[in-house]
């Protein structure tokens, strides 16, 4: 895992429908690389698709997929007295926004997410969490007309970025989902492919699987990769923990919105257990990712996860290992597929 | 608003000082207090120094205290999380994903309070209480965390401070740290007045354990024996959801309590000197008492003259405290100009 580049992925702002900071850092890297042998493009909805050829191109057509966009808010209203209220882009508890630091539109302006004091409110009041309309960002503006010197309605408000290591071989980090997934990605075009292979980073997975469907049904691949993080609620309180992280990459067979193709499936185990590779599966059918878009242009899919802590709050938790460990298999079904062809049906 | 004033604030505003562990906090405002109070010293957490000569003036005490609301942490899980407890009146809304620092015996330690994402969820969290929370310090074990963390090392926020617009800070501890440097930038003014032009003897008290009883406020009463004691904290400033009135403004200048339990000629005396040298006020009526520093130093041998100079802050107890730089130097201002003029009442 490169981690100075991961920080620097993590520390962009890239709001569904906004992921032009990050798909930027990735063309500048991409323009960096002698790739003679690689197309790069942009689709109408923003995907970055890269098609890079390797020693062999006799293989199933393959794609694999992260998503560049992030969690966020988006200004609905500026006030009198100049606090913006907001909504959320794509799935955020309210209890994940109240007393943050946050960024504002395209000059990062800093701001931040207040709460009413507890001492002037009801006994009853302190109990109620909180709702994103009783919730505004304050900029240090006093009036509307000095915030709409800095601000406008429809600018989008990210969680101010931060990355931090920490533990033992932890990494916390804004926007591990799914940075770590482009990280990976990146990386991987750098490198001498087995085989032909279409690397797209989506857009606007937070906000309905989007950018996925699209490049899938641009692509048409046989064989579908998603790289992702999903949901390890591996909490000293938990029921059900779903999956550990440092327990290895998450291999899925189903989740909310995809039952993975079972051979694709039982072929990255078994892969797995003859390398070494740790891994493990999800204890629990929930989430869903790019794959349950990607499925729908034909594709088997596959999901490759990184087991990661607290997602789509500001401060995810992963853990290195793990990624190196999804970097492992993504490897390793690359070239089992280079070398085998797609498993049978 | 000058560069000074706000790089002060915010250095006194990172020091980690949780009440009944004030120490560190408490050398470093002492070291700076010598400059102008060069006998100044600390004691059980509280700072305390003299500045101008004693015999027959009035003695009048400027107190702000120096501890901040945080955690202690409790226990440690089997899994290497941490349980923490609350010390002061901190809001459990907000807690849930929020980075901490941990005071461990090796030095400062990350971590984040651990929160269950919304597709675990369905957006259905109840607030939390203190014993559902845990900290991950991202170890895998309790014997990793026990090497470094043990039950009673204290926790902080580990929002770092930063500007907003409008020469507006925010950061957590603002709350009393606005309230330190004022009265550190009064000392400064008091000590530079020839020594005729002090007509009282003044004592500065930065004081330990306000946010648990104030404890050091009580006990500097007794040793101090003031005469004229002014309470230098913060108050609650107007911000998006809280009620239109009862509540100060940022950027409208320090606010003179009024009280049944302050001294009614000396509120008005503040606010005539505040008249008199040009420095805006706000007036803060508390019925039923001040919930400062300020009840317990009129009690001082004999009784003494109570009043409180707050600086205005919004958002009180959270990591995303915010005031307003001037504010906080008129209140300097204005604690100096009263010196200069302080007569028995």
């Amino acid at each position: 895992m490169n981690l100075t580049e991961l920080k620097e992925l993590c520390m962009l702002p890239g709001a569904s429908g906004r992921e032009s900071a990050v798909r930027n850092y990735l063309l500048k890297e991409l323009e960096k690389l002698p790739l003679p042998d690689c197309l790069v493009q942009v689709d109408r909805l923003g995907n970055l698709i890269v098609q890079k050829q390797g020693r062999r191109s006799d293989v199933p057509r393959i794609m694999v997929a992260a998503h560049m966009d992030e969690v966020a808010m988006m200004v609905t209203d500026i006030t009198a007295d100049g606090a913006l209220r907001f909504g959320a882009v794509g799935g955020i508890d309210p209890v994940a926004m109240i007393g943050r630091q946050v960024r504002v539109g395209a000059d990062s302006i800093p701001g931040v997410i207040g709460a009413c004091p507890i001492h002037r409110l009801s006994a009853e009041q302190r109990k109620q969490p909180p709702k994103t309309d009783g919730l505004a960002v304050d900029i240090g503006a006093g009036s509307r007309e000095e915030a709409e010197k800095y601000v406008s309605l429809g600018d989008v408000i990210t969680f101010a970025p931060e990355f931090h290591t920490f533990g033992d071989g932890k990494i916390a980090a804004k926007a591990l989902d799914d940075r770590y997934g482009c990280s990976i990605l990146l990386s991987l075009l750098r490198e001498e492919l087995p085989c032909d292979l279409t690397v797209v980073f989506t857009v606007q997975e937070e906000v309905g699987l989007r950018g996925a469907a699209v490049a899938a049904n641009a692509v048409k691949p046989h064989i579908a990769v998603v790289l992702e993080t999903t949901t390890a609620a591996d909490l000293p309180d938990s029921e059900n923990p779903v999956c550990r992280v440092g327990g290895g990459a998450v291999i899925s067979y189903m989740d909310g919105r995809t039952v993975y193709d079972e051979d694709l499936y039982r072929l990255a185990v078994s892969l797995c257990e003859e390398q070494g590779i740790p891994w493990q599966t999800k204890t629990k059918i929930a989430g869903g990712n790019d794959a349950g878009a990607i499925q729908n242009s034909g594709a088997r899919v596959l999901a490759v996860s990184a087991p990661c802590r607290y997602l789509h709050s500001p401060l995810c938790v992963m853990q290195e290992s793990d990624a190196d460990a999804c970097n492992a298999l993504l490897h390793a079904l690359l070239k089992h597929l280079a070398d085998h062809g797609a498993p049978a049906l | 608003m000058s560069t000074q004033w706000i790089n002060r604030i915010m250095e006194t505003a990172a020091l980690r000082g949780v009440s009944g562990r004030e120490h560190r906090a408490a050398e470093f405002l002492c070291e700076q207090l010598r400059q102008f109070a060069p006998d100044a010293v600390c004691r059980d957490g509280s700072v305390i120094g003299h500045i101008g000569a004693g015999e027959g003036k009035p003695r009048l005490m400027l107190c702000a205290h120096l501890d901040q609301v945080g955690f202690f942490v409790t226990d440690i899980t089997p899994e290497g999380f941490l349980r923490i407890g609350a010390v002061g009146g901190v809001d459990r809304r907000l807690l849930l994903g929020q980075p901490v620092a941990v005071m461990g015996r090796k030095g400062e330690l990350f971590g984040v309070i651990s929160i269950l994402p919304p597709h675990l969820t369905k957006g259905d969290q109840a607030v939390p209480e203190m014993e559902q929370l845990c900290v991950d310090l991202g170890f895998s074990d309790a014997d990793a965390a026990k090497a470094q963390v043990s039950p009673g090392d204290a926790v902080y926020f580990a929002a770092q401070p930063m500007q907003l617009l409008n020469g507006r800070i925010t950061a957590p501890a603002l709350d009393n740290r606005c309230g330190v440097a004022a009265v550190m930038g009064a000392a400064e003014l008091i000590a530079a007045l020839p020594e005729d032009a002090l007509p009282c003897a003044v004592t500065i008290v930065f004081s330990a354990q306000e946010e648990r009883g104030s404890r050091g406020a009580r006990l500097a009463a007794l040793e101090e024996c003031p005469d004229i004691a002014i309470a230098v904290d913060v108050t609650f400033a107007m911000s998006y959801g809280e009620k239109p009135y009862g509540c100060m403004e940022l950027g409208k200048g320090p606010a003179i309590g009024i009280s049944s339990t302050l001294d009614e000629a000396l509120s008005q005396a503040l606010i005539c000197t505040a008249a008199a040298v040009e420095i805006p006020y706000q007036k803060e009526i508390m019925p039923d008492g001040t919930g400062t520093d300020a009840d317990w130093l009129a009690l001082a041998p004999g009784g003494a003259a109570a009043a409180t100079v707050s600086v205005p802050l919004q958002y009180m107890h959270t990591p995303v405290e915010v005031a307003d730089c001037g504010d906080v130097e008129q209140t300097a201002a204005l604690l100096a100009a009263f010196a200069g003029r302080c007569r028995d009442l």
